[in-house]
Parts: structure tokens; sequence; C-alpha cells
């Protein structure tokens, strides 16, 4: 799984499953217990940088399995323990459902847009 | 009879001899019939490194050749192009008539030297007292009939092809009695330098994952010559291997890789200062690069260093003996890394297995016996062990605690995880209170608890005999699904729960009180079950889970949780499981 991490503004935005900002290379991906560390490094390499704000946009993700929700999960805590927001946009539907059953909803906002959740910072 | 005919005669006549004396007489004789101009022949033929002997005819000016000795052997090195290196000669005549005390004229000599893959064995001289040369083709000719029964007689081939054989030996020994890879490389080094008169040697394998050249083992044999000032190439050797620039090819290390699988003899190679690639720091006469091929892969290579200047220079058969031992080494790395791989595979093997029934023993051991329920369930594991554990408490005759829960990971991380939280689910159970205040207190235990890092979907229900009923809460779990005898509806119990155990401190949890009528059945499954995939990658679904119980609601709950198993399994039959798949049957009854 490739991972791209752009900042806008004071939001660094965390994509799963794509190269390069416009580079055309992505693909669906799954966040499962294969790759999800990698998801944490990118998590602790913003807070290393003193970004505390970020927004995990999931928009290529088909699948998470039950270690990629506790990586959100764990990126979740690692943000809110630095006094930063983790927030979530643009999940498909069946991860939607995921996040809901798992009641992450209930802790970590979630958008539809990018846009929609970058305003909410 | 022409001169063709006398040759043939002259082979037929050579096999019959089976010593080097009738022979060199034989053809000594042949040559003094045929030759014309009084001219006379010898023949030089080596007996060890360093001796060789000259029969002749007396008429040869034999005498001379200790005087004459360089300039002689000067012109067979220069007719050979090859090193002539027994230089002590013993002289037999042939007749005893003494010699007419011509002089030996170096430029009334033809030179017929007889080789033996790439070595001098033996030289025909042809002397003519006048300025007219026999013919070279003649005496060509027949110096090659000559030598063709000559290594016969003498086992020269087959003493070659021992030696050669010796030095294979040598290597597959090492290969095959040699387990410890260190000990390998430092005979391999031995092997190869003796075996290529070089002095120094470096073995480089590819990273197997970057590709990247790594020197693995190298040899060095010091030469002890004070009056020879050392080179920064070889006072650093082997440190410095990977930062070497070599003239017009840059680094060597990655020249060589460049060139992937071919065998380089490179001469009078320019060898720069490190990090001054202006300032020549020592011209090395020869270098040889041979690649080491396993499985057609190129693996590494090995290079050999000659520091001194050697009149015999490496050849081709040289470099086909090495390359052997190299494929051997090769062979042998390949062996020792495929032995590490299997070992590392049987350690890992070994503690799944000890890790498996681990697990095995947590799960329920019980069958619950109820008078208004049946219950029944299953767990399959995507690995040898699972991240899915169930577990029934009889709490009281008439209650039945159930809990389901997906332990986030696989492997022995889950297993130990499990071990744990059943221990927690334990001692917590037996408390008072609803499955709510149940999870309430898990939950605040496995946070405080920071060796746990995972969090814990987990679904928790009581079923009362007496009320018949089912209580339930859910911390971020698969919902149960209800399905309802009385109209054949479906619900998914997803109205009481709250966040996963373990991941924030003060979660809450609600609950829900179902109460189940006769042939109402609840289904417990984790996400293995919807998610299980066919070779198109679809998923099972909610909504094929709904039919099987449909139209299986006549069975009894084991049949119920076999019939699942069953279709689960054919559905993914083919695809490689990524998930456990675990379900509990609760039917009234």
């Amino acid at each position: 799984m490739e991972i791209f991490t752009e900042n806008k503004g004071n939001v660094s935005i965390v994509h799963l499953g794509l190269k390069k900002e416009a580079s055309g290379v992505s693909g669906e991906v799954e966040l499962d217990v294969d790759n999800n560390y990698l998801l944490s490094e990118a998590v602790e390499n913003e807070l290393a940088k003193g970004h505390h704000h970020i927004l995990l946009n999931i928009k290529l993700v088909n699948y998470v399995d039950s270690s990629g929700l506790g990586a959100i999960f764990d990126g979740y805590k690692q943000v809110s323990e630095k006094g930063g927001i983790f927030k979530i946009a643009c999940p498909n539907v069946e991860v939607k459902r995921v996040l809901e059953i798992t009641k992450i909803s209930k802790k970590i906002d979630i958008f539809s847009t990018q846009e929609q959740a970058l305003q909410s910072f | 009879m022409d001169t063709l005919a006398k040759l043939i005669q002259l082979r037929s006549q050579f096999n019959t001899f089976m010593s080097e004396e009738d022979l060199v007489s034989s053809a000594l004789n042949f040559l003094r019939e045929n030759l014309v101009d009084n001219a006379m022949a010898a023949f030089v033929l080596v007996k060890s490194p360093k001796r060789s002997s000259l029969y002749g005819y007396s008429k040869f000016p034999s005498r001379s050749i200790t005087s004459q000795k360089d300039a002689l052997i000067a012109r067979i090195e220069e007719r050979s192009g090859l090193v002539f290196r027994p230089q002590n000669f013993s002289v037999y005549l042939e007749d005893i008539a003494p010699s007419v005390g011509e002089d030996l004229n170096i430029d009334h000599l033809v030179v017929i030297p007889m080789l033996l893959e790439d070595k001098i064995e033996g030289v025909l001289l042809v002397h003519s007292p006048s300025m007219f040369l026999p013919s070279f083709d003649f005496c060509s000719l027949v110096a090659i009939l000559f030598q063709e029964r000559y290594f016969i007689i003498t086992h020269k081939h087959q003493a070659l092809l021992f030696k050669k054989m010796d030095v294979i030996n040598e290597a597959r020994n090492m290969t095959y009695y040699v387990v410890d890879l260190e000990d390998m490389f430092s005979i391999l080094g031995e092997l190869v330098l003796s075996h290529s008169n070089a002095q120094m040697g470096f073995m480089v394998l590819y990273d197997d994952v970057t590709g990247e050249p790594k020197v693995r083992c190298s040899w060095h044999t010091q030469l002890f010559d004070i009056s020879l000032s050392i080179s920064e190439f070889e006072r650093d050797f082997p440190d410095n291997l990977d930062q070497i620039e070599v003239d017009d090819k840059g680094n060597l290390l990655s020249w060589v890789k460049e060139h992937d699988g071919y065998i380089s003899k490179l001469d009078s190679v320019k060898i720069y200062k490190t990090g001054d690639p202006t300032v020549i720091d020592v011209l090395v006469p020869e270098m040889l690069i041979i690649p080491m091929v396993i499985r057609e892969k190129t693996i590494g290579f090995m290079t050999l260093i000659r520091r001194t200047v050697e009149k015999e220079k490496w050849t081709e058969n040289d470099i086909s003996i090495l390359e052997t031992i190299i494929s051997f080494s090769g062979a042998s790395i390949e062996n020792n890394r495929l032995y590490e791989q299997t070992l590392k595979e049987q350690i890992t093997q070994k503690e799944l297995q000890v890790a498996h029934s681990i697990q095995v023993g947590l799960q329920a051991k019980i069958k619950p016996v109820l008078q208004h329920f049946q219950v029944a369930a299953t767990s399959v594991a995507a690995r040898t062990i699972g991240g899915d554990y169930f577990d029934f408490f009889p709490l009281t005759e008439k209650l039945l605690a159930v809990t389901l829960t997906d332990i986030v990971g696989k492997g022995i991380p889950a297993a130990l995880i499990m071990a744990f939280f059943k221990g927690v689910m334990q001692f917590s159970v037996f408390g008072q209170g609803g499955p709510d205040e149940i999870f309430y207190t898990i939950n605040d235990n496995l946070y405080r608890n920071k060796s746990v890092k995972n969090y814990i979907p987990s679904v928790f229900a009581l079923i009362d005999d007496e009320t018949c009923t089912y209580t339930y809460t859910n911390a971020g779990h698969e919902f149960p699904l209800l399905f309802c005898a009385n109209d054949q509806s479906f619900r998914l119990l997803q109205d009481a729960g709250g966040l996963p155990l373990g991941a924030f401190s003060g979660s809450t949890y609600d609950k829900e009180t179902v109460p189940l009528a006769m042939g109402d059945i609840v289904v417990m499954f984790t996400d293995g079950i919807t998610e299980a995939r066919d070779k198109q990658g679809i998923d099972y679904g909610l909504e094929r889970l709904k039919a099987l119980i449909r139209r299986n609601k006549q069975l009894t709950a084991q049949g119920i949780v076999d019939a699942l198993q069953e279709s689960i399994l054919t559905y993914s039959e083919g695809v490689p499981r990524h998930d456990d798949f675990t379900v509990i049957v609760i039917k009234r009854v």
C-alpha cells in the first residue's frame, strides 16, 4: 500500500493508496494485517514533525480489517494525546459501515469529502 | 614414396612404441633420412617444472646449447607465446660419432613447440648448417605425430586430467563436508589463490533484497618483501573494496554488477587513490572476475588479483577450473541459505504449534445445556492461530454468559492477548451486574493495562433460561443477527453497545434485552463469515447468511452451525482465507 502525505494549512492529509499528488498512480487498497503499520508510521512521522492535526483520506480503501481499525484507533489516540485533532475523509459505503459497527464514528469525525473535512478543523 | 605416404607410415610405426626412448629414436631416425641439406633434429622434452632433456642426433650442435641457452629459450618463448621454465637441460645424443663441431646458429633453427593445454611439454628443434631451412610444415607434421604418441606414452593427458580432478575434488569436499560457511570461505580462498597463482582475492554477494553488491569474504597473501612499498589499495584491503575506482570503469563493484554474468579478464588495471580519481595508487598486472551463478541467477562474483607480473597468464583451462570451483562454492552458499531458512521455518512452525495448543485450550470447553435453548458454536482459523475467541460461562443453572471476541491481529501476539482477555473475562463475569456493567469493568481493566495495546471488539450476552430472554451489549463488534420465527423476519441487534474494549478510558455501554419465542434464532458471528470471499472477490455477505438461516431454520443449533460452516468453506474454496471465522447459534426450543 502506498501512502502520500501533504500539508494544507495546519492539517496534514494522509492519503492511503496514493503514491503522489495528481500522479494518477493509484489503486484500490486494503488496510489490513499486512500493511496497517504503514499508517501508524505515517502518523508518527507527522507528529514527530510537529504536525498535530491529521486528516486521514481513505477514498481508495475498499476494505479494512480489525487490525486496520486498530491502526486507525491508534492514530486517533496518538494525535489526541498530543492535543491534536484526527479526522477521517471519504470512506466508501462498506468501510463506513465497519467504522459505524466498531463505533469509531462515535469518537472520530467522518466526512464524505476532503473539503468538508478541512473546513471543519 | 611421397611425403604424405611416409608420414602415414610413420604414424603407424609410432603407434607400436611403448617407451619414450623408442619413440624419440624412431622420430630422429625418420627426420635424418628425410631432411635435406644435412639438417639435424633434436627433441627437448620437459621432465619436471625445472628440468628438461634434449635428445638429439650426435651431429646436432648440442655443445653450444649451454652458451646460447638464453637465446634458445627466448626463441622458444617467442614461437609459442608461452613461458618456458625447465631451463636445465640434460643432453642425450644418439650415435657415438663425434659432432662435427658446428656451432648452433639460432637463425638456422626451426623451433616447433609441442603444447598441452597452454603449457610447453616439448620442442622440436631442427638445425640447418646452411642458409636453407627445412620445410616448416613438414617438421610441424612430424612434431604433431610425435606429440600425439608422446602424450599417450607419458600419460601427460591423464596427469593433467587427474590434476584437474584433484582440484575439483577438493572443491567438492569443501562444499560437502564443511558445514560452517566461514570455514568454507577460508578453504575456498586457499584453493583459488594457490590454483590461480594470485595473491589477493575477494568474493562479493548481491543482497537478497536490494541487489547491492556486498563483499562477503576476502583473501590476502602477504608478500614479505620490505623493499616493496605497499600500496594504499593493499594497505586498506579489504575495507576499501566498495570504493575502488578503476580506470575508465569507475567503481569496480558497480562496474562488475553492470556486466552481470560475464567473466572479465583485465590486464594492467589502474587503481586510483581512494577519494582522488586523478592519482594512480597502484597498477595491478592482472585481475580476473568470475561470476557466481545459481540456477541461472547471478548471486555474486569472485575477483582474483595478481600483484606481480607473471609470465604465465591465466589460460582458458585455469579459468574453467576456477569457474567449477566457484560454482561449487555457490551451491554451498545456496544450500546454507536454504538450510537456515528451513531451520527458521521449523522454529516458527514449532512456535505456532505451541501457540495453537494454547489457543485451542482457551476456547470454550463446555457444551452449554439449557432447558429452553440449544447453543452451538464453531471457530475456523485462517492461520495456525486465529484471533477469534468465544467462550461460555454458566453463571447459574439458569443463566449462561456468552462472549464472542475478535482479537486484533493473528498468530502468537493474538494468542497471548486472548489468554490475557480470557483471564479478565473470567474474573469479571462472575461479579454482579448486567452485560453493560461487566463491559464497563473490563474496559477499564484493559485500558489501565498498558501492555495490551490492542483494542478488542467483543459482544457479550446473557441467556436467561427462566425468562427466555437474550440480553446483550456490544463493544464495536459485528452486530448479532436475530431471526424471528413468527414472521420469518431478521433484525440486526445494533441498538445497544459502546466502543471497543480497551480503546478509551471510561467508555460506557448500554444493553438490550430481547425476549425469544419458540424457533427464534440468534446468530453471533465474526466478520470472517460475512467477509469470506469467493474467487471473484465477492463477499459472502449478510444476505447469504440470512438465506442460509431461513433455509435451515428447522435444524438444531448444531445443524445450523454445520450448514453455515460448510456453506462458507464451499463458497470460498480455492481462495486463501484472510480472516478467521467464528459463529455461535442460539436457538429457542
